[in-house]
């Protein structure tokens, strides 16, 4: 999962594609022990267990639990994964760069 | 820490096949003991032919595997027989054994693993009635259903598994048992287009009647349910996604919002 994850935020331009992650390590130090090791170059939340805060409120009962979200802030995939998810990220991110030619060309 | 893992645990006891002991309320409690322990040497052989059969059907991979490391494309190529699935070569054996032994805890441990199995395979449907129409007959007082309600809304929206809740929530005289097995109905009904309505009724009367009642750990189903409600409301494909403010790893403010204008991944994860 982690060079896959990698390798798109490599792909897409900073403004254009993030990952934001929420970590549910039972200690913080084994958090930021997972980031370095795993070399992770993108923010994570911490949220200190898989009964945190975060991931109770997400209702998230398995992981890793993935959520897509388009430049607007909506919802637009759960859980896809490998091909699928690659497709999804392809198409919301053509979708936003669609809106902000838009934008200029007004 | 919840169903997944708890699925995997659940799984590994059937799959270990712990053994539980029946309250035995019988007469001859020595002729108990003694049936109790043939059905435990029974399922015990029909496990070990189980793990036999596994390493059978997924040859192919194995072989695969020691040949060199594959991607997991080139792996979901490998054709496996079908006529090899453990359900297909093992399973009659054991409904055989849990017909022979029913009333058994041991034969229930079983029935929860059949079940299981079955309900991936639309060829073992038969089994599935069949399987589920004994617990109807022989457990529904049983206290242990519980271990298969919790994974029961794993088993899919079939009429049998439909039935099969509906039997237990209806009849069970143990409270965490009806507790369990109303919330697998409610998430069966709730998963199903025309049963939706009914299954959102039922999920919130679970939270409403069975709110004290555990559900793992240091949860209880008011607080499952709760959460179950927010995900159908505010985390649909479609929604607006609800804010993050919290910190992150290494201790600075962040929030979801400031991340609007980019397509964003949201990965909910743990390094274990």
């Amino acid at each position: 999962m982690y060079p896959h994850e990698r390798s798109l935020v490599e792909k897409y331009p900073a403004d254009e594609f993030a990952i934001v992650g929420v970590n549910s390590e039972s200690t913080v130090e084994a958090a930021q022990e997972a980031i370095k090791k795993n070399n992770l170059t993108w923010m994570n939340f911490y949220d200190g267990g898989t009964n945190g805060p975060i991931s109770t409120r997400w209702n998230v009962s398995g992981w890793p639990t993935i959520y897509l979200i388009d430049a607007q802030g909506i919802i637009r995939y759960k859980d896809v994964r490998g091909e699928d998810m690659d497709k999804a990220i392809e198409e919301l991110v053509a979708e936003l760069r669609t809106e902000k030619q838009k934008a200029e060309t007004k | 820490m919840r169903p997944m893992l708890l699925l995997i645990l659940t799984l590994t006891i059937l799959m270990t096949g712990a053994p539980q002991v029946l309250a035995a309320s019988s007469d001859a409690p020595r002729a108990m003991d003694s049936k109790k322990e043939e059905a435990e040497a029974a399922f015990k052989k029909l496990d070990e032919a189980m793990s036999q059969a596994r390493e059978a059907y997924y040859e192919p991979m194995d072989k695969a595997r020691k040949e060199g490391v594959l991607s997991p494309e080139e792996m979901s190529k490998i054709e496996l027989d079908p006529d090899l699935l453990p359900i297909k070569v093992v399973g009659p054996k054991i409904l055989k054994a849990i017909e022979k032994y029913v009333g058994t805890e041991v034969a229930l441990a079983q029935c929860s693993e059949l079940l299981y199995l079955s309900s991936r395979e639309e060829s073992q449907a038969w089994m599935f009635d069949r399987v589920s129409d004994l617990m109807i007959t022989h457990y529904l007082e049983s206290e242990s259903l519980k271990n298969f309600c919790t994974m029961a809304h794993y088993m899919g929206d079939s009429p049998a598994n439909v039935k099969l809740l509906r039997s237990i929530f209806a009849d069970s005289p143990h409270r965490d048992v009806k507790a369990a097995s109303g919330y697998a109905l409610a998430k069966v009904l709730g998963s199903s287009k025309d049963t939706r309505e009914e299954g959102l009724e039922l999920l919130k009367k679970i939270g409403s009647d069975f709110g004290d009642v555990v559900y793992y750990r240091d949860t209880v189903y008011g607080d499952k349910v709760k959460g179950d409600l927010f995900e159908m409301e505010h985390l649909q494909i479609g929604c607006v996604a609800p804010e993050i403010i919290g910190k992150e790893v290494f201790g600075n403010l962040m929030q979801l919002s400031s991340f609007r204008g980019k397509v964003v991944l949201l990965d909910f994860w743990g390094d274990w």
